[in-house]
């Protein structure tokens, strides 16, 4: 009787998890997918305006706030003077008002300001009102 | 595969940390994973450079030029797997957002006002459900909860609140432990980094749970 001097070396088994079949993921989202019209649609100025009505809306995204239709198909304004910055305090109750009407409107606060002082008689021209960073949006 | 959005119109209730952390364990999978960044202070693409395994990860942010919308529809092309973080308010992006994802997440601390706020959050959810026609799949988180065995009385009758209102809670919650605190100075992501930490295993279950959420509505839609 012969006896082996050696016992067969262990062989670890193949432990990869099993290969993926393409057909068996769930596919990406195509581009035709409804749910992106459905969400663009949430993302137009009426939508904005009634989401506000409603309550829904209580802050707005800078960077996302839909622009109003007729700033889309304005022109470029010629504004007759160069731009300044100006800085200056007023009562928090006005900023409130200020926020709350542009959200309600989407009349940026340095144009509710430039509207009023146009009412108190000041020389400020329709182009001059319109809104720098609107302009290129959409 | 799947657009997974945070929302809760209460800041500081866990949105970013719960989508930080899925992006991580996307990425500790293998999958294919990209995210969408609609807080302004833009906090996932700073920590993502910190990490070395996510610096690769694409966040995507607004732009003035394109929509929401258009612009998660070009990173569903490139991507199987989205994860959106939205701005702690009720803002304009919230239901657009919502519109868009297979997966809402409505991550609730234990407040009155995380609660309030927490169903205002769902109640959106479900209306931009109705507004797209799409089934979408939602779950309230509970975070910050207890990491110990027993659970406190106020997690309890939170869950019973938001069931009151046909809230489905997740079963699992996101623990109350350093690791989450310590994680976007540390660079140390429990599940990316030690799978077998206790922290890593918490929100694993928390995926887990949230990949079943999403499974059952994709199910309920081939039944259909």
């Amino acid at each position: 009787m012969t006896t082996r001097n050696s016992r067969p070396q262990l062989q670890p088994p193949d432990l990869s998890p099993p290969a993926r079949h393409s057909s068996s993921a769930p596919p990406r989202i195509a581009a035709d997918d409804p749910r992106f019209a459905a969400a663009a649609d949430l993302e137009t100025h009426d939508a904005y305006l009634r989401g506000v009505q409603e309550g829904r809306v209580r802050v707005v995204n800078p960077d996302t706030v839909p622009s109003r239709p007729d700033e889309r198909a304005q022109p470029p304004a010629k504004r007759r003077s160069p731009e300044t910055s100006l800085s200056t305090k007023v009562p928090q109750s006005v900023m409130q008002q200020l926020r709350r009407r542009y959200a309600e409107t989407g009349i940026t606060i340095r144009n509710q300001i430039l509207i009023a002082l146009r009412k108190e008689g000041l020389e400020i021209d329709d182009d001059d009102i319109q809104d720098e960073r609107k302009r290129s949006r959409r | 595969m799947a657009i997974i959005t945070f929302a809760q119109v209460k800041g500081g209730s866990g949105k970013t940390t719960a989508a930080m952390c899925t992006v991580a364990e996307l990425v500790a999978r293998g999958s294919s994973v990209a995210a969408f960044d609609l807080d302004p202070n833009r906090p996932l693409g700073e920590f993502f450079q910190r990490v070395p395994e996510l610096q690769h990860v694409e966040v995507a942010v607004p732009t003035s030029e394109r929509r929401v919308s258009a612009l998660v529809r070009e990173l569903a092309s490139r991507y199987d797997n989205i994860v959106i973080d939205l701005m702690g308010a009720a803002t304009n992006d919230t239901q657009v957002a919502m519109a868009l994802a297979d997966l809402v997440i409505v991550p609730s601390q234990m407040s009155g006002t995380d609660l309030k706020c927490g169903v205002e959050t769902w109640r959106q959810a479900v209306e931009a459900a109705e507004i797209s026609n799409r089934t979408i799949a939602r779950g309230v988180l509970l975070a910050r909860t207890s990491a110990g065995a027993l659970r406190p009385r106020v997690e309890s009758f939170l869950r019973e609140q938001y069931n009151r209102v046909g809230a489905n809670v997740l079963a699992t919650a996101f623990g109350d432990r350093a690791a989450w605190k310590e994680m976007t100075y540390s660079a140390h992501i429990p599940h990316l980094h030690d799978r077998g930490s206790n922290a890593a295993k918490n929100f694993i279950s928390v995926f887990e749970e949230m990949m079943t959420l999403i499974q059952s509505v994709i199910g309920e839609a081939a039944a259909a």
